[in-house]
């Protein structure tokens, strides 16, 4: 959606999807942003209490962040200041799973003037967004990929906390970069491994072995490297309320990682309680599901990469993605609202029919860097 | 619901256009005289038209309104929600190659490079 208007350097939206792509955006460039129309039609008017949570997180990130927010709650005005970082901690709120917080921080976790020392407390999995395990395995690695040197980069769960009442806690550590690397990436290679995690918390440990026992039985149909652990918790480690879980990686021979997720129902959605062994099986389906559609890749990942190349050096950086989902193709309109940076999309060609790429559609994406560097971190 | 979102999945063509054209045509609508589409409006019989152009402004704000309310989330979304049940031979078969147990490239295969060794 582009933006309604635009007042010298203020961009104007409307709406509070891709709230966070904004905020992230707009932190980033050092453009101020202002929302309008948040939820105004809606019974329960404004900002809700998660994205009031995710804009202290960016408040507390950065240094001289003006903000804010008319009585309702139905317009936000963002004016960024300068990427700080350090070490602190934030209780992120239950509504949201600390994924939806913790993508921020990866993104501008290498901007920042002093290294991220970050302890995440809330849910760790959740259904809406990315699970800890899931941006562990899935997008730890694309930053890898453009930061070069990873010393210091780490991700840990400490504690695990399950919808809705959280208690989980997580660590992360990013170190700080120049700049970033301009990648080529354009061979996904094929799925040689398959691990996974099984987490239960405050339940018969049988759930687990059962959810192992069909996620594995299905994945050995097409592959016999496969292996999921289990990660039991009980007492202080496991949070406060009961649920539990599995979390599929995939990797390929030339280092892409894709991820899928499957967890039980809480008893606040009034459902029926999950059966372990459809779970292990909608998890399992729903990796196949991100295999097929392949690429460099997973697809919920998309946007990291699209930020990074963008804001990679002044060179060619070339990805090969999935189909695009819908998110990403928001983030690339707002790439350019805020950078002014077009990519070029193109579905590669397949000359032959040996070389052929199979699964889904692939997309081709080029882009030059627009040259963005770390203005905390002089060049010697 | 699935044959949409199978489609959806091997668009091939002007994904450029999919992606940024919402500005292009967002400008074009800005531009007051746009020569071309009144010529279009001209050409369609006058009441047809002015329906026409309605029912598109009134399509597009819904779709505007769908899309700018909704809870923010970066998963790749499913046609319908479904789950397709990849335990079929027919869906086996699409997606067997992506895994080191199937078919390799001719340029990557042991056997195939093992044959160049030989020749």
């Amino acid at each position: 959606m582009p933006p309604f208007a635009r007042e010298n350097n203020l961009l104007v939206y409307k709406g509070n999807n891709f709230l966070k792509q904004r905020l992230l955006l707009s932190t980033l460039s050092g453009k101020p942003v202002k929302i309008i129309e948040i939820r105004s039609e809606d019974a329960n008017l404004g900002l809700r209490e998660y994205e009031i949570s995710l804009i202290r997180l960016f408040d507390k990130i950065t240094n001289g962040t003006k903000i804010e927010l008319n009585e309702s709650g139905t317009s936000l005005y963002f004016c960024p200041g300068l990427l700080h970082g350090g070490a602190f901690h934030h209780d992120c709120c239950t509504q949201r799973g600390i994924g939806y917080y913790l993508d921020v921080l990866i993104a501008l976790g290498p901007f920042c003037k002093t290294p991220l020392n970050i302890t995440l407390r809330g849910v760790t999995n959740s259904k809406e967004s990315p699970s800890v395990d899931h941006i562990k395995g899935a997008a730890i690695p694309v930053l890898k990929k453009f930061i070069v040197v990873d010393e210091g980069l780490e991700l840990k769960v400490t504690k695990r906390g399950m919808m809705p009442g959280g208690g989980g806690e997580v660590v992360f550590k990013c170190p700080v970069k120049q700049k970033l690397r301009p990648t080529q990436f354009l061979k996904a290679g094929m799925v040689k491994r398959i691990r996974g995690t099984v987490y239960a918390s405050k339940v018969s440990p049988a759930m687990a072995n059962r959810t192992v026992e069909s996620a594995k039985g299905v994945m050995l149909n097409f592959l016999p490297d496969v292996y999921i652990y289990t990660d039991q918790n009980r007492g202080k480690m496991s949070g406060n309320s009961p649920g539990f879980g599995v979390n599929l990686i995939a990797e390929t021979t030339d280092g892409v990682f894709y991820s899928a997720e499957a967890i039980s129902n809480t008893k606040d959605e009034g459902k029926e309680p999950s059966v372990p062994e459809d779970l292990g099986r909608e998890a399992a389906y729903r990796l196949l599901d991100e295999i097929y559609r392949g690429g460099c890749v997973d697809s919920s990942f998309q946007w990291l990469t699209i930020l990074f190349m963008a804001l990679g050096q002044k060179d060619v950086s070339k990805y090969l993605t999935g189909p695009l989902s819908d998110y990403s193709v928001h983030f690339l309109q707002h790439l350019r609202d805020f950078f002014a940076i077009t990519f070029k999309l193109e579905n590669p060609e397949q000359d032959d029919e040996d070389d052929a790429l199979p699964g889904a559609q692939k997309v081709l994406m080029t882009c030059v860097g627009i040259g963005y560097t770390n203005i905390n971190k002089r060049v010697i | 619901a699935r044959d949409a979102y199978l489609e959806r999945q091997s668009e091939s063509k002007s994904l450029m256009k999919l992606v940024y054209g919402v500005y292009s045509s967002r400008n074009e609508s800005n531009n007051e005289d746009n020569t071309v589409k009144q010529e279009e409006s001209d050409s369609d019989e006058e009441i047809g038209g002015l329906f026409k152009v309605v029912a598109e402004k009134q399509a597009n704000l819904q779709t505007e309104r769908s899309i700018k309310d909704v809870d923010e989330c970066c998963f790749f979304k499913q046609g319908g929600g479904e789950i397709r049940d990849w335990l079929l031979d027919e869906y086996k078969e699409q997606i067997k190659n992506c895994f080191v147990t199937g078919k390799w490239r001719a340029s990557e295969d042991a056997e195939e490079l093992l044959k160049l060794d030989d020749l």
